[in-house]
């Protein structure tokens, strides 16, 4: 349902979506913590629904969009490596679905306005809530809110990309659990830090076909292996590479050519 | 998307359109041009007849029938990129703009809240609309236009 007024759009969406999983990442690739992995997955899969509502204005300088979001998804797939085998007492893994629905509910607003015939900027900030029961449903931790801010240049041959990506901190004990230890048998951070990634692009077009660009991703190098480990152990001795909130990747420099047919 | 209406007196009671767009080298405004019948041409160049009816909107202006603003609805690099017609066509007198890249607002206001294109409005001494086409132009409608806005 969808209304335009001048520069104002208005647009309300109601979605309905089925999933059926079929594998898991670490199924296909062999890297299960058991020798056997158990099928007990609810029938009919994953069914989501969606609710959602986006407000937008554009006029030739300023444009704005804010929308609210709402995802409900019941019989989530998920692995369990707790589990064991009835008759022989054996671990093995499960895959089953999660008895209760997940949740996410979300806002953003982004606001972009060109600065000079040449320079366009545009910030953004999103926030989510997460709501599950059994731990490991997601994954991996979730930013709760990340802001962005960008620099556009065009002139000419010349183009110029500069973006900001804060993530605010995430709390890695409702995704991750408590039982979670560094090596030395402290204990591994509760909530992750804030931090900032700057990346910048430039691109300068040779003539309708060619052009050459030079980028830099994380400028300032930041990675989560400078302020933890994505190690960790838990109480039984268990470890996995799992503790996972930051960039993985340092800075990185990359450059090239493109041809346009 | 193609279909239109022809050329009609000034819409009773609407309002002097506007615009603040750029040039490449400034933000230009419409009603700092000069205050005759103007043609103001959205279009973009994945839109055939868009590129197709560039050479009469070129030969519109510099005949002197009117001032001529083509507004390029993509990157400045894309129009750069555009086929050689269109690019001879985009030379003074025409006056050649870059819309935003959020288009729909100024689409609207200029009667096309669709979006469809190309879409060409052409509005008198004083910037009220009166004629608007969606889709390509002819010369007879054209020239019906601009002298039925001349006179009112």
């Amino acid at each position: 349902m969808e209304r335009t007024i001048t520069s104002y759009n208005s647009r309300f969406a109601i979605g309905r979506g089925f999933r059926a999983p079929t594998s898991f990442f670490e199924q296909d690739h062999g890297i299960l913590d058991t020798t056997r992995i158990v099928r007990n997955i609810k029938e009919g899969g994953n069914h989501r629904t969606t609710l959602s509502y986006a407000l937008s204005y554009a006029e030739d300088r300023l444009a704005f969009v804010g929308s609210l979001n709402y995802n409900r998804i019941k019989n989530m797939a998920l692995l369990d490596s707790g589990a064991s085998d009835p008759v022989s007492g054996l671990p093995i893994t499960l895959f089953t679905s999660a008895q209760k629905p997940v949740t996410v509910v979300g806002g953003d607003f982004t606001v972009t306005y060109k600065l000079t015939p040449q320079l366009e900027t545009t910030a953004a900030v999103e926030h989510f809530k997460y709501r599950f029961s059994e731990m490991g449903t997601l994954a991996f931790a979730r930013p709760e809110t990340r802001a962005y801010l960008r620099l556009d240049y065009e002139a000419g041959p010349w183009t110029g990309m500069l973006r900001g990506t804060w993530t605010g901190p995430m709390d890695l004990d409702k995704f991750y659990g408590t039982d979670r230890y560094n090596f030395d048998g402290t204990r591994k951070l509760s909530k992750s830090p804030s931090y900032w990634l700057v990346d910048l692009r430039g691109e300068y077009r040779l003539n309708k076909q060619w052009s050459t660009f030079l980028g830099i991703d994380n400028v300032f190098d930041f990675k989560q292996s400078d302020k933890e480990s994505t190690l960790w152990v838990d109480g039984t001795g268990s470890f996995d590479v799992t503790n996972i909130w930051g960039p993985n990747r340092g800075r990185f420099i990359y450059g090239g050519v493109k041809f346009t047919l | 998307m193609l279909a239109c209406g022809g050329p009609h007196a000034a819409e009773a009671g609407s309002a002097a359109l506007d615009f603040e767009l750029s040039d490449g080298r400034a933000f230009v405004r419409l009603a700092d041009l000069p205050k005759r019948v103007t043609v103001v041409n959205f279009w973009r160049s994945d839109c055939p007849p868009c590129v197709r009816e560039m050479p009469l909107l070129a030969d519109t202006a510099r005949q002197g029938k009117s001032q001529v603003v083509a507004i390029a609805l993509q990157r400045p690099y894309e129009t750069a990129n555009a086929p050689g017609g269109v690019l001879a066509a985009l030379q003074a007198p025409v006056q050649l703009l870059h819309g935003p890249s959020e288009p729909r607002g100024l689409l609207a206001r200029f009667g096309n809240p669709a979006g469809a294109l190309p879409y060409t409005v052409v509005l008198d001494a004083q910037r009220h609309p009166c004629a608007r086409q969606t889709g390509e132009v002819t010369a007879d409608w054209l020239n019906a236009a601009i002298h039925r806005c001349t006179r009112t």
